[in-house]
């Protein structure tokens, strides 16, 4: 079993409430880089040594948050309101467990049993919905909960069938998984490690980050959406679990620069990696924040595909992980 | 002495829609004697300055939006009615049969036309209008308003402030006139006594446009901590009870991923130290305010959000409970004396 | 005029992939300005040096276009939109990719009543998956093909949204005389999906005052919105769009030049649209921020007209406020 990364799925990091997956990190790096600062913001910015000085300033980023939920109103009955952090689809929320606050209080979402509901009732939205923690009325639950605790999934680390991994918040513990890999060995020159905050809500800690470090290239490690569900060879799956890490030419937040987007398959064809182009234009990450700080920064995206992404229960293939860790390399000693 | 009240009706008394804040000299006229330097800067912030007691404090910023909400000519057409837009923030629903100022060459009352209902077949009738289906008639002749209004110009509600029961007042613009108001009495209260932090008070330009004005103040004035006041919904009849707070409810005070936790737990702390009623509000994403662009800057600013509640936000009833303003301006001033919580690098 | 914006919209620049644009211009106006260079995103940026305020003009080189997404079975290639490209305005419509390949933008009968961006491809006549991806790389851009040309005072093109602003920067800059601004002349990137390439540029620019030379949408044809703004009634002085509220100091400042100089101007009201100062309005402590406009008629297909008397009036107010 992959412990780094069962370890780092299981710990809790809501946007803005990074705090123990920050500690986690620090303590993981310290020994592997010269310097380490944590800004207003929470971003952890390192500085590692390469074999050489850097031409340029470089950065390497993965975000340390994750989407949640948090606690808004506690009704007259007990039963507490809550709000989504970062995007959620409402429907994969009923009849699933979750943790509330420091304490990690247990809780469910509550859901109407079939027998009770209209055949034609419409996909539930987030503000029908409900968390039952058995409290006997508000005051009870007054008690146990306070309106902003953040509310975060119940779901274990499981490695399954054939080299896949199940857990929550592999978007993005499995980029900080691979940046911290990275950091473990020789980089060829000088770089900044950047593990950032609140991307899931608008890539604030990156757009911090990146004005602290004003880097000339930047290289992102996400993880995106695969939707290799469906067996139409018409219809696009955007990427697909299993054959290798994602280099995004496009989406809704950024156009990737070219040469950059180049030189990254051209690294991947040299040193036998696998990796794959996202088929769509879809989804966004912090690389917007990042290309758009001081006068402009080449930027490149590489992600692990996640099948079931913002949800308890992403899924992504280990070899997809083990090689954006090896194409990352790849790309460091080609950029010089 | 003013008590809030009164900086809360002269307030509202001036129509500043967003980009057209400059001269705003009501209010520069309140905040001058209230601090050391007052300037206006090119964004159209109306920014004050109080030294702190002693050399190298910490920053803190208080943000509140000095504009409100507007329209704006989009064309006069041959019969002379004024055709509009939305400048900021308007939702149509309020506008038919609406008063409203048109700043022309000087301020021209004027009327939000629709033809009566006697015109209207079932089927229109039924229908919300569109501001598209909506003119301005000011009373002249194409030719007069043509000499009187150019395309460009913009629009406000025409209202005034009103007291209702219990402590409570009715009028447009109270989203953010109170959030001014409730700084003006901060620093008032805080105006015999030294200062443990550089206090920047920001009334700020464009807030219900893009949010430009804080944008560039916290950009030029580079807080280490900030405090934004603005209005949150108020509860009414259908409001959700999770996104609104009763009128009475005291400070409302913001609890997001945005906003900083030690500035955030240090307000609940102060206001249970001092008896200042409050209530929380949480939001999952980002806050909509001012307070996003502010903690984003540069490398980062602690912030945090106090609001108001308000209900009716963006027509030209809007209802506060001086109460509530009261209890901000308490909070803020405790805030403030013992000065903030983040370290000054 | 006719001759230049011909060459200029012959090129491909759609969002993202600028540079063929970049590189016909800069071979134009080096001879007029001290500097020229581009930056990481691929704005170009020439410089006219001065000891006055510092000045940034800028226009966008990039146009709406599509980006191939993915090839399916038989060959057919699915696309994303590179700005607000309306399959209905441009379904039909021949397509160049960046390589050079040919094709035409088109959907099934079936999809035509309610047109989705979806439902619509591109065909270049490929027999199978195999093939497309022989002639084209997923990623690659395609931009719209089309005639170019006058018909009474109006010219009539594909990507005059904004070529006929370069064209008019670049104009601007061969005519300028005297003026004691430090001119930063930008020719902008990824205008069209999001104002960014002007949002690098402005920050490390950091100008006093920004001025974008754009296209406006004219409100004189049957059944459009409800604008001012018409095709010959002179450049439009840029009030506010839904990206910026312009410096009133500009406006008065253009509005007052116009008159003096009897060059023809109208104001521009837009509700909706925006362009390159609503990202720099946003930057830094601020900075004064206007914008002239040329109408056109039919923005975003791939037949838009514009008039050449409000073309000239753009380029000789902004010469006129270089020189004041």
């Amino acid at each position: 079993m992959n412990k780094q990364l069962s370890y780092l799925t299981s710990l809790f990091g809501a946007s803005g409430s990074e705090g123990d997956v920050r500690q986690a990190i620090i303590n993981e790096i310290r020994e592997y880089c010269e310097k380490i600062e944590v800004d207003r913001l929470g971003n952890v910015i390192a500085f590692k040594r390469g074999s050489m000085e850097a031409p340029y300033p470089l950065m390497l980023s993965a975000h340390m948050d994750e989407v949640a939920l948090m606690i808004t109103h506690i009704d007259g009955d007990g039963y507490l309101k809550f709000d989504s952090i970062g995007g959620i689809d409402a429907r994969i929320l009923p009849g699933k467990h979750v943790v509330i606050g420091r304490h990690k209080l247990h809780g469910v979402i509550g859901v109407l049993a079939p027998h009770l509901a209209k055949d034609d009732a419409p996909a539930p939205k987030i503000e029908d919905l409900y968390i039952d923690i058995g409290a006997l009325n508000k005051e009870d639950a007054e008690e146990h909960v306070t309106i902003g605790d953040r509310v975060g999934f119940d779901s274990d680390y499981q490695e399954f069938g054939d080299g896949l991994v199940r857990a929550k918040a592999l978007d993005d513990r499995a980029g900080c998984y691979a940046l911290i890999e990275i950091m473990k060995k020789d980089i060829p020159f000088d770089a900044y490690f950047a593990f950032t905050t609140m991307e899931e809500i608008g890539c604030l800690g990156a757009s911090t980050a990146a004005y602290a470090i004003h880097p000339q290239y930047a290289l992102i490690l996400e993880g995106t959406t695969a939707g290799d569900i469906h067996s139409d060879e018409n219809r696009s799956s955007v990427c697909k679990v299993g054959e290798g890490p994602v280099i995004s030419f496009m989406d809704n937040g950024t156009i990737y620069d070219r040469q950059f987007y180049r030189l990254a398959m051209d690294a991947a064809r040299e040193n036998g990696i696998p990796v794959q182009t996202k088929q769509a234009v879809a989804g966004g990450n912090e690389s917007s924040a990042v290309q758009r700080s001081w006068g402009g920064c080449k930027v490149l995206a590489v992600s692990v595909p996640c099948r079931y992404i913002h949800s308890p229960v992403s899924v992504a293939a280990l070899s997809d992980i083990e090689n954006t860790v090896r194409l990352a390399q790849a790309i460091l000693n080609k950029l010089l | 002495m003013k008590n809030l009240q009164n900086y809360l009706f002269e307030l509202c008394g001036e129509h500043l829609p967003s980009g057209f804040e400059v001269p705003a000299s009501g209010a520069k006229g309140l905040l001058a004697p209230l601090v050391d330097e007052c300037t206006v800067d090119c964004s159209g912030n109306l920014i004050g300055f109080r030294k702190a007691a002693l050399p190298n404090a910490k920053k803190i910023l208080l943000d509140a939006h000095l504009d409100e909400i507007g329209l704006m000519v989009s064309k006069i057409d041959d019969h002379g009615f004024i055709h509009f837009v939305n400048l900021a923030g308007f939702s149509p629903v309020c506008l038919p049969a609406a008063t409203v100022t048109v700043k022309g060459v000087r301020p021209l009352p004027g009327v939000v036309a629709t033809l009566p209902p006697h015109l209207l077949s079932a089927e229109e009738r039924k229908k919300p209008l569109p501001m598209d289906k909506m003119v301005i008639d000011i009373g002249y002749p194409a030719e007069r308003v043509r000499a009187l209004v150019k395309v460009g110009d913009p629009i406000v509600l025409r209202q005034g402030c009103n007291d209702l029961l219990n402590n409570r007042v009715s009028g447009k613009a109270l989203d953010n006139r109170a959030g001014v108001a409730v700084l003006l009495d901060v620093l008032n209260s805080l105006q015999k006594m030294p200062l443990p932090v550089d206090l920047y008070t920001v009334f700020s330009a464009g807030e219900e446009f893009s949010g430009f004005g804080a944008r560039h103040a916290a950009w030029e004035l580079g807080p280490d901590e900030a405090i934004v006041v603005d209005v949150t919904h108020g509860t009414s009849n259908n409001t959700p009870k999770d996104k609104a707070f009763p009128l009475g409810s005291g400070a409302v005070v913001g609890i997001s991923p945005v906003l900083n936790g030690e500035v955030t737990a240090r307000l609940f702390e102060l206001a249970d130290r001092y008896d200042i009623p409050f209530a929380r509000e949480a939001m999952g994403g980002r806050t909509g305010t001012n307070s996003d662009c502010i903690a984003a800057s540069r490398c980062g600013v602690a912030t945090g959000m106090v609001s108001i509640p308000l209900r009716y936000m963006h027509s030209g009833c809007e209802v506060a409970d001086l109460s509530d303003m009261h209890a901000c301006s308490r909070l803020i001033s405790r805030y403030i004396l013992q000065g903030g919580v983040v370290h000054h690098e | 005029m006719i001759n230049e914006i011909r060459e200029l919209v012959r090129l491909s620049g759609v969002s993202g992939n600028e540079a063929a644009v970049a590189e016909y211009i800069k071979g134009q106006i080096l001879p007029y300005v001290d500097k020229v260079y581009d930056d990481a995103l691929g704005n170009l940026v020439a410089i006219r040096k001065g000891e006055g305020p510092k000045v940034m003009l800028m226009a966008h080189m990039d146009e709406i276009g599509l980006v191939a997404t993915f090839a399916d079975e038989k060959g057919f290639i699915r696309v994303a939109a590179a700005g607000g490209v309306d399959p209905r305005t441009t379904i039909g419509r021949p397509v160049q990719f960046e390589n050079g390949v040919m094709g035409v933008f088109t959907c099934g009968s079936k999809a035509m009543k309610e047109l989705k961006l979806g439902d619509c491809f591109i065909d270049i006549g490929a027999k199978s998956r195999e093939e497309a991806l022989r002639r084209i790389e997923i990623g690659m851009t395609a931009c719209f093909l089309s005639e170019t040309f006058e018909t009474g005072n109006c010219i009539v093109s594909n990507a005059l949204d904004n070529r006929v602003g370069c064209y008019c920067l670049m104009e601007t800059l061969r005519r300028i005389k005297n003026t004691t601004c430090e001119v930063y002349a930008v020719f902008t990137v990824q205008e069209e999906v999001g104002l960014r390439g002007a949002k690098v540029s402005g920050f490390e620019i950091s100008p006093d005052v920004a001025i974008a030379v754009d296209v406006t949408l004219s409100g004189d044809y049957p059944d459009t919105a409800e604008t001012a703004a018409a095709l010959g009634k002179g450049t439009a002085i840029k009030i506010r769009d839904r990206s910026a509220i312009c410096s009133r100091e500009i406006v008065e400042d253009l509005e007052n030049l116009a008159a003096r100089k009897g060059i023809s101007a109208q104001r521009d009201v837009l509700s909706g649209g925006g362009t390159d100062i609503g990202s720099v309005q946003l930057l830094g402590k601020g900075v004064q921020v206007g914008g002239l406009s040329i109408p056109i008629r039919y923005c975003h297909s791939a037949i838009e007209m514009a008039d050449r008397g409000d073309v000239e009036a753009t380029i000789g107010l902004l010469t006129a406020y270089l020189e004041k």
